[in-house]
């Protein structure tokens, strides 16, 4: 018998395990967490993948021992490659959410008491915007003073911005349904309404930002990490590791390549898999995937 | 005489727009007294929704209003909005026309009944048996199956059970129902509609029925108000409407009526359309669609006054003793 379907959570996930390409996107996703969380156990040589320096073994080309190859200090890569991955993600994953905490709640308050608060609210955020975001990162690095944690702090300040104006288009058109009437009816104060019923309600977009402001989280901080605004040496950093073997991509092409084959994979995987879920989450674009039951 | 449990009187509204001000009510006024239900009909547009707006007073921010709205001997209109929101809910509750988008999608049915309950009886303890319990009154069978359910998998009519449900949890003393019936079907209507008396008779709920089908007016209402254009035209106990007609506007709603009608000749209709809200003309605002207009109803405004205890009537020619 089949089993009924029920609730929109349920149509996600059947959506989602027929979709290959958010299914491919997904797997590179959780493969890269899996790296992040046990690096230790998987790096073939962790000590070289923290950064110790090997010198006898500077260069090796891509063998068995060393499949990436290693490094100027003859440091394995693809060990340091996995180290990288816990930077990469967390710094995604720290600036998302920060950008989402931070945004969010701003963006729904705007939305719905309008008005004052919303003028003051949004006018701030139209002062961030007015700047192009990575100048504006940069800007507050080099005050802040070079390292991967201002970075990151840096890359939240500009990037919440963003959640402001998506979750107050939100506000703005579910403060007008029914079921909003209906709750103030009940006298459901203000602020109850708008965590109760209209964040839940506009958390679909949200995530789907999100998850693709991850891949352009990640990047912006290795594009930091490049110019030698971020992460520092020897943390295995794929913008520093590619910025660093920049100059040896003529006689040792191992070096910078697969570092930045690494922010390629990811970054594609998390616009690939925001893109898939933002097209399964609204039912008008579902049958443009061809995507039914 | 009895003391009625909430008394409007004189209420003018006004909204304020680019266009300029729309004049919504005029001197709208009538009582409802406790265990009563009491039907306001008229036309879409002629601000029965408003009415039910300003008691509740969720009236869009560039709205003007005048008057007094007397409940418990307190005017609704002098409260501050803090104070208001405690009367929401525990005092006066309302239940919105169209069941399937009164209810937040997100949340499973019984999640919003409880939290209703929890938010308005405070002290209760027994949350999720008085939900349970609710749901029993309102006439599901399968409680706890419902209570686990999410809104949309429940038809227009089961929803609209759990918007009343939701609406009674504070037991309040005044439920406005604003056309509870419009976006449902006959049967599921009928349901509806010996619901709403059940809880009359249950809770001693008084229940302000805003609806166009006079059909449920006339088996419902204990006393009827007749809006035209913002203004109040007749209000008396429903059998005097129905059977006692005296102004023109009542007559053509009743008229209009299919019930009872030869077949081969075309419905009586009223003519014309709802006069202009930010024009509107000076006297009688029915005069251009009334076949009995006079001079007299082109310059003066005409005031209600009583025919008899309870009816009363806004017209300078009333029609006399006919028989619908």
């Amino acid at each position: 018998m089949k089993k009924i379907i029920s609730g929109e959570n349920e149509i996600t996930l059947r959506l989602l395990a027929k979709d290959k390409l958010a299914l491919f996107s997904l797997a590179i996703i959780v493969l890269f967490i899996l790296m992040a969380i046990f690096a230790p156990y998987i790096a073939p040589y962790p000590e070289e993948g923290e950064g110790k320096p090997v010198p006898e073994q500077r260069f090796i080309p891509p063998s068995i021992e060393h499949p990436f190859g290693t490094d100027y200090l003859g440091r394995d890569i693809l060990s340091r490659i996995i180290f990288g991955a816990r930077i990469s993600l967390s710094v995604g994953i720290f600036v998302v959410i920060c950008a989402i905490f931070i945004g969010t709640p701003l963006g729904l308050i705007a939305g719905y008491y309008g008005g004052k608060v919303d003028e003051i609210l949004m006018r701030a955020t139209d002062v961030f915007l007015s700047f192009p975001s990575l100048l504006f990162a940069i800007a507050l690095v080099a005050s802040l003073g070079p390292g991967l944690f201002n970075a990151m702090l840096s890359l939240a300040i500009t990037w919440w911005p963003w959640y402001t104006r998506l979750a107050r288009a939100q506000a703005v058109s579910i403060k007008e349904q029914p079921f909003i009437l209906a709750s103030k009816a009940m006298g459901v104060s203000g602020i109850r309404i708008v965590f109760k019923h209209i964040l839940p309600n506009s958390l679909t977009p949200i995530i789907v930002q999100g998850t693709m402001d991850m891949s352009s989280a990640i990047l912006a901080e290795a594009g930091l990490s490049f110019i030698g605004l971020g992460a520092q040496a020897p943390s295995p950093e794929w913008g520093l590791m590619v910025s660093t073997g920049r100059i040896y991509l003529l006689n040792y092409w191992w070096f910078p390549v697969f570092p930045g084959l690494a922010i390629f994979l990811i970054a594609l995987a998390f616009n690939l898999f925001g893109d898939c879920l933002r097209d399964i989450l609204d039912p008008k674009t579902r049958k443009f995937r061809g995507i039914t039951f | 005489m009895k003391k009625p449990l909430i008394e409007v009187k004189e209420l003018n509204l006004k909204f304020v727009s680019f266009e300029g001000i729309a004049h919504i009510l005029d001197n709208v006024s009538f009582k409802i007294y406790g265990r009563e239900i009491f039907g306001l009909v008229g036309e879409t547009g002629c601000g029965k929704s408003v009415t039910a707006l300003s008691i509740i007073r969720l009236l869009p921010k560039n709205s003007i209003i005048e008057g007094s709205i007397i409940f418990d001997e307190k005017n609704l209109l002098d409260f501050p909005e803090r104070e208001m929101a405690k009367i929401r809910g525990r005092q006066i509750s309302m239940i919105l026309q169209d069941p399937t988008s009164s209810l937040n999608p997100m949340f499973k049915v019984g999640e919003q009944l409880c939290d209703a309950i929890k938010s308005n009886q405070p002290n209760r303890k027994d949350v999720k048996d008085y939900a349970l319990e609710l749901l029993k009154v309102l006439g599901f069978r399968e409680s706890k199956r419902v209570f686990n359910s999410f809104p949309n998998e429940l038809s227009g009519g089961m929803q609209q059970r759990i918007a009343i449900a939701i609406a009674l949890s504070g037991e309040p003393k005044l439920l406005i129902a604003d056309e509870p019936t419009t976006a449902l079907d006959v049967l599921t209507q009928a349901q509806i509609v010996a619901l709403l008396k059940d809880i009359r008779d249950k809770y001693g709920t008084s229940i302000l029925l805003i609806t166009h089908n006079l059909g449920l007016v006339a088996e419902v209402c204990d006393r009827v108000g007749v809006m035209y254009s913002g203004q109040i035209v007749e209000t008396g106990p429903t059998e005097e409407i129905f059977y006692n007609t005296r102004h023109p506007y009542t007559l053509g709603l009743l008229q209009a009526l299919p019930y009872n009608k030869p077949k081969d000749k075309p419905l009586p209709v009223i003519l014309g359309n709802l006069p202009n809200p930010f024009n509107p003309p000076k006297g009688c605002r029915f005069k251009e669609r009334c076949s009995r207009a006079t001079k007299e109803c082109e310059n003066l405004k005409p005031k209600p006054y009583l025919i008899s205890q309870e009816h009363s009537v806004a017209c300078f020619n009333p029609l006399g003793d006919i028989i619908c």
